[in-house]
C-alpha cells in the first residue's frame, strides 16, 4: 500500500501543515472516523482504506495537537502494516488470492464427465452436484501434485481462491501450477527460436 | 438472523443421528450456530477418563473462515491457554472449507492425545512440560480428576 505521501515523495509533515488543500471538504477528526468504522458498511470498504484513513487522521491529529498519543497509534500502525491479511506481496504461502482471469479459466466438468453423478457432492456446501438443474463445476488442476483432480461448484470455490490460492481438499497451491505452465512454455519457446536461428544458420551454409 | 446455510443444517443434523464416538456437540436452542460441546479425553492420554466441555461458534462466514472453538473446562496442556483458547493449525491459517465441525472436533481429541511443547500458545504449561514431561503429564492427570471428571458435570 502507498500513502499519498509516499507517491508524492514528501514527508508527513509538509503534507498537514499545508491545510489548503483540506479546507474544502469537512475535516476528518479521529472521533468521526471511529464513528465512521461503526456505522459503515464494511464490505463497501477495504482493510487497507481503513488503515489509509485512519493513519491519514492520526496525521492530522498530530500535527494540531502534537498528540503523544497520536504519535503513538501512527508508530504502532505503521510496525503492523506487514501484517496485512490482504496485502498479497506479503505473508505465507498460498495466502494470496486468484485474479478473476484464473477463476474464468478453470476447467468446467460437464455433468456427462462427472464421475459417481448420483453421489458426487461438492467438498464445500456439500449439496449434490445434481441438486442443482444447472450445476457450474470446476476442476482445480491438483493432478499435478496428487493425482487426482479436485472438483467444486464454481460458486463455492470461488469466494475461497479470492483470498486463498489453495485447494481445500489437498492445500495444493493452484497457482504453482500456473507459474510452472507459464515458465515452461517460455522455455520451450525460448528452445524453438534458438532450434531456428541454429537452422537459419545452417541453412546459409548450404546455400552460401 | 439471517436463514441457516443448508451445509450447517445438514452437519448439526448428522452430528446428532451420527455422532463421532466420544464426542457430542449440540446446538443452542436460542443461537443454532452456537454449539455445546462435550469431548471424551482419548484413552491412552493424560485425559483419559476426563469429560471436557467446550463451546463451538460459526461466524456468519463459515465455511469460508474456521469455526471459533475453546474450552470451557479447565485443563493443563502446552497447546491450550488459561482461557481455554486452543493452538491449533487448522483452526487459524490451514483452515480449510471442506473442513467440517467434526473433523475440527476431532483434530481437537487428537490434539489431546499429543500435545505439542514445541509449539505452545505463549503458555507457562509448555515450559514445565519440557522441563519435566513425567510431572507435568501428572499435573494434566490431576487436573482431569479434579476438573474433567463426568460425574462433576451430572
Amino acid at each position: 500500500m502507498s500513502t499519498y505521501e509516499q507517491d508524492h515523495n514528501i514527508t508527513s509533515n509538509t503534507n498537514s501543515s499545508s491545510g489548503g488543500r483540506n479546507r474544502n471538504r469537512p475535516h476528518q477528526t479521529l472521533t468521526s472516523l471511529i464513528e465512521s468504522f461503526l456505522t459503515q458498511d464494511t464490505s463497501a470498504n477495504t482493510v487497507s482504506d481503513d488503515r489509509e484513513a485512519f493513519t491519514n487522521a492520526l496525521r492530522t491529529l498530530d500535527s494540531e495537537q502534537g498528540s503523544e498519543m497520536a504519535q503513538q497509534l501512527l508508530q504502532f500502525v505503521e510496525d503492523h502494516a506487514n501484517l496485512d491479511p490482504l496485502n498479497p506481496s506479503l505473508g505465507a504461502k498460498g495466502s494470496q488470492g486468484v485474479p478473476q482471469e484464473f477463476l474464468d479459466s478453470l476447467e468446467r466438468v460437464p455433468i456427462s464427465k462427472l464421475a459417481n453423478s448420483d453421489t458426487a457432492d461438492c467438498p464445500i456446501c456439500t449439496n449434490r452436484f445434481l441438486d442443482d438443474e444447472h450445476p457450474l463445476i470446476v476442476k482445480l488442476p491438483c493432478s499435478v501434485q496428487s493425482g487426482k483432480d479436485h472438483i467444486f461448484d464454481l460458486e463455492c470455490i470461488g469466494p475461497w481462491l479470492k483470498v486463498h490460492s489453495t485447494c481445500p481438499l489437498c492445500r495444493f497451491d493452484v497457482l504453482e501450477v500456473d507459474r510452472k505452465r507459464r515458465e515452461k512454455l517460455e522455455k520451450e519457446l525460448q528452445a524453438a527460436k534458438d532450434a531456428d536461428s541454429e537452422e537459419e544458420e545452417e541453412g546459409w551454409d548450404v546455400y552460401g | 438472523m439471517a436463514a441457516l446455510p443448508k451445509r450447517i443444517i445438514k452437519e448439526t443434523e448428522r452430528l446428532v443421528s451420527d455422532p463421532v464416538p466420544g464426542i457430542t456437540a449440540i446446538p443452542k436452542e436460542d443461537n443454532l450456530r452456537h454449539f455445546e460441546v462435550f469431548i471424551d479425553g482419548p484413552s491412552s492420554s493424560p485425559y483419559a477418563g476426563g469429560h471436557f466441555s467446550l463451546e463451538l461458534f460459526l461466524p456468519d462466514d463459515y465455511p469460508m473462515c474456521a469455526p471459533k472453538v475453546r474450552f470451557l473446562t479447565k485443563i493443563y496442556h502446552p497447546n491450550i491457554d488459561k482461557l481455554g483458547r486452543i493452538c491449533l493449525d487448522v483452526l487459524k491459517d490451514n483452515w480449510s472449507p471442506a473442513l467440517q465441525i467434526r473433523t475440527i472436533l476431532l483434530s481437537i481429541q487428537a490434539l489431546l492425545g499429543a500435545p505439542n511443547p514445541d509449539d505452545p500458545l505463549a503458555n507457562d504449561v509448555a515450559e514445565d512440560w519440557k522441563k519435566d514431561e513425567k510431572k507435568a503429564i501428572e499435573t494434566a492427570q490431576s487436573w482431569t480428576k479434579q476438573y474433567a471428571s463426568a460425574k462433576l458435570q451430572e
